[in-house]
Formats: structure tokens, C-alpha cells, sequence
């Protein structure tokens, strides 16, 4: 009786264990779901910049006050910068398609829609990573070398654009 | 020893990240830290600098418009139901004198005056000035009622009529909110040192630089050729000058 009571007990406590270690590593490991079943793509970055428990509940707190230091203050950091969660955040799925804003498979969306949350940041930022925007720049620049650096010193001190522009009149 | 979490080791790589490319700022030649005021992404902006353009119209060509087409560019500006509801932050006036003939062509943006009557009117105190002289709408706050696009003299403003789609990272945009010319503050925040009206000119006719530093090449050219304002009776101290008439 006892021993079957113990090896019970010990069954129970492996399980819960284990359950404990798989929900802490789908924290930001491999596609997870939510509530509703929804996979919520898998982020980019290895470490959240909170603790997740912590994020979920406090970051609309984060992005507004960011919000207001970047707006009137010009201050940005990565730090709670929307921009920063969306490219992180927004990954292609399993068969490479990226969801937008509003659809199921959207990061944001996937907890908001569960919780009857609205969310309007998208009506007006951008729901896609910054990366195609700096790739496009990168290419345009005559003198590129791979290094921003470098390429800012190049256009600042021989403005190539402006030389070539004459040369054509 | 090591009672560090993941996330203080996380926060430590970034920190370290940001001071070697500190590092490589100061390491720079003379000139690039000359012309660009480069501040730290953690540091407010202050008045230490008041960022303006100068405009020389003699050199503004015939038929140009490349400033315009770079702004829309750079800040993700589509033509949607033609002109007379799409946002527009830079336009092309034409001149012409009556009595001479003589006509000349120049860009006219918002023109970052020091007493903005935009920021004046605005009731719920979207439309603001930044420290460094910057006027900017806080589209969070904005209610598209309109008021600074009537308080304007400058007709520099626009209302977002259309629902947008694809607006670009770093220029948020979105209807029912008034915007206009933010002098590429993007890119002043990164440290570009330039506008992307400035940038695409060909004939190098806009300039962008700090009006506070008296070594600065816009600084220097004012110095040396004067400038004027549009509408200098208002009193409103604008940050964009203009040469050549």
C-alpha cells in the first residue's frame, strides 16, 4: 500500500517536473502555442529583455514611457524600442510566410486576440523587421564596404552622389 | 561568485557592444567628428544645437524636384488619390516677378520656426518642439483636428487621408493625423549629419547643419552671405534660411 503510494507520488512529482522544464524553455525556444492554439513564432534573439513573466505584465508600461522618451526627447535606445521587438519578434513560420499585424500567427496578435485586447500601434508602425529597409540602403551606396562607419566618413567627405551629378550636366 | 542571470549577462554583451562602437567614433578622423555631433543614443537632445537648412535658390534648377521624390522616398510616401489629399512635406514654389518676368523655382518645408504657431494652436499638445529645434506632431497625441495646418503661414502641413500600409520602421505614420517635414529627424538621431532632401539635390542647393555651432559649414555660409527667412515679419525665427533672392 505505501509503496504503491510512493511510487505514485514520485510518478507525480516527475511529471510536474518535466512539464515545469518544457513550459520554461518554450519561453524562447522553438514555436510555441497560446492559449487559443495559435503558434506564436519563434523569436530571433536568444533572451527576452525582461523575464517573461515580467514583460507580460508590464510591457505597455515600457513602450509608453519609451514611446515618450523617444518622441520628445529623441532618446533611441534599443531598450523597450517597439522597432526592437518587432525584429526580434516577427519571424517567417515553417513554411516561410510572415504573418501581418492583426492575423493570427502575428506575435502581438496571437496574446491580444485571447485577452480581447485591441491593438493600434500597427495602424501606423511598422509591423515588419527594419532589416529589408537597411539592406536597400546598404546597396545603394557607391563606396560600401559592409561598415556604416566607414560609409558615413565616404559621403561626408566626398559627397560621390553630388560629384557624379556634375560631371553628368 | 558568478550570481549574474542570463538576462544582467544579455544586458552586459550589449553594453559592451555599444562602448566599443563608442570606441570607434572617437577613433574616427577629425573631420567626421567635426561635421557630425554624434550623442549617445541614451542622451536627450538639448538646445546645444538648433538644427536648420539653407536653401539657395540660385542654384535650385528649373523642373528639379529630386528633394521631393527623396523625401517621399525616405519616408515612405506614396501618391494615393492625387494632390489634393496626399500628405506632401516638401513643395516646389514657383516665383515669378511681374514686372521683370524673372521667375525662380525653390523647396518650401516646414520651416522649423523657433516660435512654431503650430505648437501654439494645437490643443492637446501634439505639435511640439524638440530641444534641438525640431518641430515634430507626437501622432500618439494628435487628433487631426487641423488647427496647425490653419495656423501654418507656411502651408507646410498635411493630413493623412488614407489608411497606410507599409509605412517604413523608422517614419510611423498613420491616417487621421497631421504631419509634415520632421528634417529627417531619423537620421539626425543617428548621427547622419544630413537630410535626405539635401542629400538627393544635385546641385547641392540644400544645406543641412547646427545654426547654434558657429564653426558649422551652414553657420559659416550665413556668416559670410546672409540669409533670409520667408515671412521674417511673422517674428517666427525659422530654421530654414533661404539664399539667392
Amino acid at each position: 500500500m505505501t509503496i504503491r503510494l510512493l511510487s505514485r507520488s514520485l510518478l507525480t512529482m516527475a511529471i510536474l517536473l518535466w512539464s515545469l522544464s518544457l513550459s520554461a524553455a518554450s519561453d524562447f525556444r522553438g514555436p510555441s502555442r497560446d492559449a487559443n492554439g495559435n503558434v506564436v513564432p519563434t523569436p530571433k534573439g536568444e533572451q527576452c529583455i525582461r523575464p517573461t513573466d515580467e514583460i507580460r505584465r508590464t510591457h505597455p508600461e515600457l513602450l509608453l514611457h519609451k514611446r515618450d522618451l523617444t518622441m520628445h526627447q529623441g532618446i533611441r535606445t534599443k531598450d523597450a524600442s517597439l522597432k526592437e521587438c518587432i525584429n526580434c519578434h516577427v519571424t517567417p513560420d515553417s513554411s516561410g510566410k510572415v504573418a501581418r499585424a492583426g492575423e493570427p500567427g502575428f506575435f502581438c496578435s496571437s496574446c491580444h486576440q485571447s485577452v480581447s485586447v485591441k491593438l493600434d500601434c500597427f495602424e501606423c508602425h511598422s509591423d515588419r523587421p527594419e532589416s529589408a529597409d537597411g539592406e536597400r540602403l546598404r546597396q545603394t551606396s557607391p563606396h560600401s564596404s559592409g561598415t556604416p562607419l566607414v560609409d558615413r566618413l565616404l559621403s561626408l567627405s566626398n559627397n560621390p552622389k553630388a560629384v557624379s551629378q556634375q560631371k553628368v550636366r | 561568485m558568478n550570481s549574474e542571470t542570463p538576462i544582467d549577462q544579455y544586458r552586459r554583451r550589449l553594453l559592451g557592444g555599444s562602448v566599443a562602437a563608442l570606441a570607434g567614433l572617437t577613433l574616427a578622423p577629425g573631420v567626421f567628428l567635426q561635421t557630425v555631433q554624434a550623442r549617445p543614443a541614451d542622451e536627450p537632445v538639448s538646445d546645444r544645437n538648433r538644427w536648420g537648412l539653407l536653401i539657395d535658390t540660385n542654384k535650385c534648377a528649373d523642373g528639379c524636384n529630386r528633394c521631393v521624390t527623396a523625401c517621399n522616398e525616405e519616408n515612405g510616401l506614396k501618391p494615393m488619390h492625387g494632390p489634393t489629399t496626399d500628405p506632401q512635406w516638401i513643395r516646389i514654389v514657383k516665383v515669378k516677378s511681374k514686372s521683370t518676368g524673372y521667375q525662380f523655382q525653390m523647396p518650401v518645408m516646414c520651416q522649423h520656426c523657433e516660435h512654431p504657431p503650430c505648437v501654439d494652436v494645437c490643443p492637446t499638445g501634439a505639435s511640439f518642439k524638440r530641444a534641438d529645434g525640431i518641430v515634430l506632431v507626437d501622432r500618439h497625441i494628435c487628433i487631426g483636428c487641423r488647427y496647425c495646418m490653419m495656423a501654418c503661414p507656411y502651408k507646410a502641413r498635411s493630413l493623412v487621408h488614407e489608411t497606410l500600409t507599409d509605412q517604413k520602421p523608422y517614419m510611423p505614420r498613420g491616417k487621421g493625423t497631421v504631419e509634415s517635414c520632421t528634417l529627417c529627424v531619423h537620421k539626425v538621431d543617428r548621427g547622419d549629419g544630413t537630410t535626405a532632401c539635401a542629400e538627393a539635390c544635385p546641385e547641392q542647393a540644400i544645406l543641412f547643419g547646427d545654426l547654434n555651432d558657429s564653426g558649422s559649414e551652414i553657420s559659416r555660409r550665413l556668416e559670410q552671405y546672409g540669409g533670409r527667412q520667408l515671412r521674417a515679419d511673422l517674428g517666427l525665427n525659422t530654421g530654414v534660411r533661404y539664399q539667392g533672392f
